[in-house]
């Protein structure tokens, strides 16, 4: 059971690291200037 | 293109002001002291020997080491706690003052992140010294369980280090593209190439600065709680262990109360040190020095007040073992470590903070130096007093640290201080965009005040200040004793424009009607206030006046506008 929760922790907390990674793909691919 | 032109700006920043604090920021960049190539080599002597010591450890086993089989942690996790602990400099010092939309922290935000990822770096190594055969780290992977604390702590320790890798580098974006732009030939290809990759092709377009915000938002966010945990989870390893002084369950808050308390300390001891040599003066000023201090200060009630909860609660039940910790502590062999922890780093640097003659820069960073050498002493005395307490009814074992253990710890505040150093030389160690955009120059110190009165001057972004000049005996009674002469006159200044958020001194100088100075009476600083129809003076500090009848106080600005200052004598 313990398990479960740590990983449902992690997934969650990840899951946002990479949400941000995105977002710096995103300010990389924004690169045109205007 | 120039990242920065198309940027906001705080008020009061000129373009000879952005011009200056770009130069400042970047010139560590380009230039290179004989001085920074001595102390590098410095560093490397030491980690070289750090390294020889690990290896005769790596060669010989643990037996090299003070540690037995009952007093089986010592120096290397007391130092991992502490490592620890100061990475929490980063977490509170940009995420949360950054949440709350303080603006006085920006100056010294990459040092904070800075320290979270260099002390997470350096901290994390030591389970790994700790261990016998390091090669065997993989078991923990192959056969480890959910239910060890120990598992809980690589899980919490990797996921924070993460994040705070990803926290430091997101407001870094903007500096490398400033750095790319504006360096130019004057920076190696090496760093041309680094700036151009880091930078990520950021041109400060609408686009890249909602992406950078949105993404920085979510780091700030998360980067809190996952902070909390990590300590809370180091807590653990000893909460959760059978060790009767470890019996608590206060601990998780405790450690966290601490890692913040050592966090600030170290930031403190950082950027005095980074300030002074990069030459750092205009940016990083008494004002943040006194509000890091007053953080310190406001620690050290909370961690008096942990203290007091875990020593009273374990005192008065006196379970079996503790009389025999209690004495260790108190009156035996850990006496002088526990009187320094209790008195050296937690009183003392209570009354540094609390006296105004001391809580000076110098004084903050005397309090900050004792509070980091008592905290690693705190951890010191957890992990070998609580294991000195005996499990069965043998004589207490003894630990004494040998060589090859002062010499890793030593290595390891030279490897800490080494990726500091070598950061400095590659990235701006001030975040020059964001104290650019959202901070602005410090406000002026006031002038000299004039000793007549003086019409009331104009402040340009500054609340209504009304000096209430007074007798003795207003408030504090009798804690200032001024003379019997009244006041005739008040004299008042101020600096003559400030930027929301920032911290101001304020002076006023109350003089009698031949001219002279009145002492130690109390002058009341206040600002009005209206809620529906009331109206009424919302007292902000109260000084009392020096010999030359002049009292100081310090706000922070908290709304905008063109304000008037208004000094009145009591009773007028």
């Amino acid at each position: 059971m313990s398990g479960w929760l740590i990983a449902l922790v992690l997934i969650i907390v990840w899951s946002l690291y990479a949400f941000v990674a995105l977002l710096v793909a995103r300010i990389a691919r924004a690169q045109e200037v205007p | 293109v120039e990242a920065l032109d198309r940027g906001h700006a705080a008020p009061g920043v000129t373009p000879e002001w952005r011009e200056r604090l770009e130069r400042h920021g970047l010139a560590p960049l380009t230039s290179t002291s004989r001085r920074y190539w001595i102390w590098i080599g410095l560093l490397l002597v030491v980690i070289g020997w750090g390294l020889f010591a690990y290896a005769t450890q790596l060669a010989n086993g643990l037996i090299v080491t003070g540690m037995r089989d009952r007093i089986s942690w010592g120096v290397y996790i007391a130092s991992f706690v502490f490592f620890i602990g100061i990475s929490h400099a980063g977490t509170l010092l940009s995420a949360i003052l950054r949440a709350s939309k303080a603006r006085w922290q920006l100056s010294i935000t990459r040092m904070a992140e800075l320290i979270t990822v260099v002390a997470l770096l350096v901290g994390a190594l030591f389970p790994f010294i700790d261990m016998g055969r390091p090669d065997r780290i993989l078991n923990l992977i192959w056969y480890g369980r959910w239910q060890s604390p120990l598992m809980w702590d690589i899980l919490a320790i990797s996921t924070y280090l993460t994040g705070s890798s990803l926290y430091l580098l997101l407001p870094l974006i903007p500096d490398f593209a400033l750095a790319r732009d504006r360096l130019g030939s004057n920076a190696s290809r090496f760093r041309r190439s680094l700036f151009t990759m880091a930078a990520v092709g950021y041109h400060h377009t609408p686009a890249q600065r909602r992406a950078l915000e949105r993404a920085m938002t979510v780091m700030m966010i998360i980067i809190i709680p996952v902070a909390v945990s990590v300590h809370t989870v180091v807590s653990w390893i000893f909460a959760m262990t059978l060790r009767v002084p470890m019996n608590t369950t206060v601990f998780g808050p405790f450690f966290v109360a601490g890692a913040i308390y050592s966090g600030i300390a170290a930031i403190i001891l950082l950027m005095a040190v980074l300030r002074r040599v990069l030459h750092l003066e205009e940016y990083i000023t008494a004002t943040q020095f006194k509000s890091l201090g007053y953080l310190l200060g406001a620690f050290t009630l909370i961690m008096l007040y942990f203290n007091l909860q875990e020593y009273l609660v374990h005192g008065y039940k006196l379970e079996a073992g503790m009389p025999f910790h209690f004495a260790q502590l108190m009156t035996g062999p850990f006496a002088p470590l526990f009187w320094f922890y209790i008195l050296g780093s937690i009183i003392l640097p209570g009354v540094i903070i609390l006296h105004p003659r001391t809580r000076t820069i110098r004084g903050i960073v005397a309090a900050a130096i004792l509070v980091l050498l008592g905290m690693w002493v705190e951890r010191y005395l957890i992990v070998v007093s609580g294991f000195r307490v005996p499990l069965m009814p043998y004589a207490p074992s003894d630990y004494a640290p040998t060589w090859v253990e002062w010499s890793i710890l030593g290595s390891a505040f030279a490897l800490f201080a080494l990726i500091i150093s070598v950061f400095t030389k590659l990235f701006p160690v001030i975040s020059i965009w964001e104290v650019a955009e959202h901070r602005g120059p410090e406000p002026a110190a006031p002038g000299p005040i004039p000793p007549t009165f003086a019409p009331p001057q104009i402040a340009r972004i500054l609340p209504l200040l009304v000096l209430l000049g007074s007798a003795a005996g207003l408030v504090l009674g009798g804690q200032a004793q001024a003379d019997s002469r009244e006041a005739t006159r008040i004299a008042a200044a101020i600096p003559p424009q400030a930027a929301l958020g920032q911290l101001i001194e304020a002076q006023a100088r109350l003089v009698d009607s031949s001219g002279a100075p009145i002492a130690k009476a109390i002058v009341t600083f206040a600002t009005p206030l209206s809620f529906l129809e009331g109206r009424s003076d919302v007292v902000l500090a109260e000084a009392v006046t020096d010999k030359g009848g002049v009292a100081k106080a310090e706000f922070e600005v908290r709304t905008s506008g063109a304000l008037t200052i208004q000094r009145r004598l009591r009773g007028q």
